[in-house]
């Protein structure tokens, strides 16, 4: 496992819940993540609040703006802006979507990539020139979608080849993985089988909603299905146990509520732990 | 201009072709034959998240802009603002900012607006709000007050902290219940103070003059501000001196002025 500095289940940090986050201890969640879109420039009480709990957490970035596919030009005074404030608050680790989010100006959402040789060349330039402003490795993400844009490669050799031509790291959000599996009919199992291990750095996972029964749509509002926690053990037997985050965006329950699904993640680790350990006993 | 979209590459194309067709649906057409109820996901949500970012930035223009027309204005003009306003921040908290760039351009372009004249400078103080909340910026330490004469002879630094606008309306008083204000140039003062409370007064226009002469001053001496202020003001030295150094006393209080003694 290459980052060392975090494991375990974690929680993203939001600033409408930071008063009840507050109370949160290590014994709770094991590390925290936040779009640094949301902090950098931030001075004030969230500003303090944030530089409190990064003195207190292990902290990821799991951007949001980056657009490493897009059209436009790649913002590298942005991508300077992160790599100081990663340093500033002691930051390991930078994720981020492989998708794009601006065409002609951002939209502040993302938008799949097509699946071509070209688009496979062309974002991994991007992401090698992020990685060289960085002096560091970052993590793509296989992202949910609606949609299929033209192209002729499928999502998983997308991805693989990506990653290969990068030379980068992967984020794995499961529950992005069982969405698009119904979205667009794959094997979310086989996926997850064929991702190379040495390249995974940590997971996501997720609720989503049932808009019908071919099109889920990945909305972080509600809980984590039975499914994707299905997919999660997977991703464990097949990789080994890695770092996990829940995410939540929308539809806030009590933090007593992400509280059980975190510690549903640290059981689940727990679990496979013993496993493999019977397996060498 | 070239057209760029003919010499990029063809995955370029659909990229923008796709962008083109989540912004602007009622203009752009579906040429790769998405299925519609795939499409509409992508064209809600993205309008949705941005009319969030919008609507949470600028509740009272909403709100007038609403009782004044119907809720479809309001949504008509964010829809503008998200087909022709390029955004160039990365940052969620700006997006605020980038409206207002719109709809000063929008407000300068169309001499027959259905937008109150004072559209923009409500946003604009709305934004300020905001903006004093979480701007990266010091307060200065709250020291010990001074006497009267001891302020007299003390240098002065306005923290970054504390902001003044000028508008041609009361915007601190537009309201939905109060949506015609009578022109009158308005001096506010925004603060964030030393326990990271955003706050506002009204100055009149010597107290504004005062704010932006230390600002452009800093270091400046007490004395030597008050003796300038009254000069250029014309008022009775006494009266400048006794009030500009109650209001500047206050400005202390409020962690936004550095008294050095």
């Amino acid at each position: 496992m290459t980052n060392s500095h975090i494991s375990g289940a974690g929680l993203g940090l939001r600033r409408g819940m930071l008063d009840e986050m507050a109370q949160l201890t290590r014994n709770d969640v094991d590390f925290l993540e936040v779009a640094p879109e949301n902090w950098i420039g931030v001075g004030g009480r969230y500003g303090k609040a944030f530089s409190e709990f990064a003195e207190r957490f292990p902290f990821v970035f799991h951007g949001l703006s980056l657009s490493i596919g897009s059209p436009d030009p790649l913002d590298e005074a942005f991508v300077r802006q992160v790599k100081d404030f990663m340093k500033q608050h002691n930051v390991l680790l930078y994720s981020e979507h492989l998708s794009y989010c601006s065409a002609d100006g951002h939209m502040y959402d993302l938008m799949p990539l097509p699946f071509t040789e070209e688009t496979v060349q062309y974002v991994s330039q991007r992401i090698r020139r992020v990685q060289d402003i960085l002096e560091q490795p970052i993590a793509m993400e296989n992202v949910s979608s609606y949609v299929t844009l033209p192209g002729s490669m499928n999502e998983l050799s997308f991805m693989q080849a990506v990653l290969e031509e990068a030379d980068c790291r992967m984020l794995l959000d499961v529950n992005n993985v069982y969405v698009n599996s119904i979205n667009h009919g794959f094997d979310p199992e086989a996926y997850i089988r064929a991702l190379p291990s040495d390249r995974i750095d940590y997971i996501h996972i997720a609720g989503h909603f049932d808009e019908a029964p071919d099109l889920l749509v990945d909305t972080h509002g509600a809980e984590v299905k039975d499914e994707v926690w299905r997919l999660l053990e997977i991703a464990y037997k097949q990789h080994g146990v890695l770092p996990t985050l829940l995410e939540r965006d929308f539809n806030f329950p009590e933090l007593s509520e992400l509280q059980r699904e975190v510690n549903q993640i640290k059981r689940c680790q727990q679990a496979q732990e013993s496993n493999s350990e019977s397996i060498y006993a | 201009m070239p057209d760029t979209a003919i010499d990029s590459p063809e995955f370029i194309q659909t990229q923008k072709q796709f962008a083109q067709s989540i912004r602007d649906p009622l203009s752009s057409s579906n040429d790769a034959q998405f299925e519609e109820r795939r499409l509409k996901i992508y064209r809600e949500l993205f309008f949705n998240n941005v009319e969030g970012f919008v609507s949470s930035a600028f509740p009272v223009l909403k709100e007038i802009l609403v009782d004044q027309h119907d809720e479809s204005f309001w949504l008509d003009l964010v829809r503008q603002f998200f087909v022709q306003h390029q955004c160039e921040t990365p940052y969620f908290l700006e997006i605020s900012e980038e409206f207002l760039q719109f709809l000063q351009a929008l407000m300068e372009s169309e001499s027959d607006s259905q937008l109150p004249a004072y559209s923009w400078q409500l946003a604009h103080w709305e934004w300020m709000e905001l903006h004093a909340d979480v701007a990266d910026a010091q307060t200065s330490m709250l020291i010990s007050t001074l006497s009267k004469e001891q302020l007299l002879n003390a240098k002065l630094t306005l923290a970054e902290t504390a902001w003044v606008c000028a508008y041609e309306y009361p915007v601190h008083k537009i309201s939905a219940e109060m949506p015609d204000p009578i022109e009158a140039p308005t001096y506010l003062m925004v603060y964030r103070n030393g326990q990271d409370e955003v706050g506002f007064n009204e100055l009149n226009p010597l107290s504004a003059t005062l704010f932006e002469t230390v600002r452009q001053q800093p270091g400046v001496q007490t004395s030597d501000l008050l003796a300038q202020l009254a000069e250029h003001s014309g008022l009775d030295h006494n009266l400048v001196v006794s009030g500009g150094l109650e209001i500047l006393g206050q400005w202390q209080q409020l962690c936004i002025l550095y008294a050095e003694y």
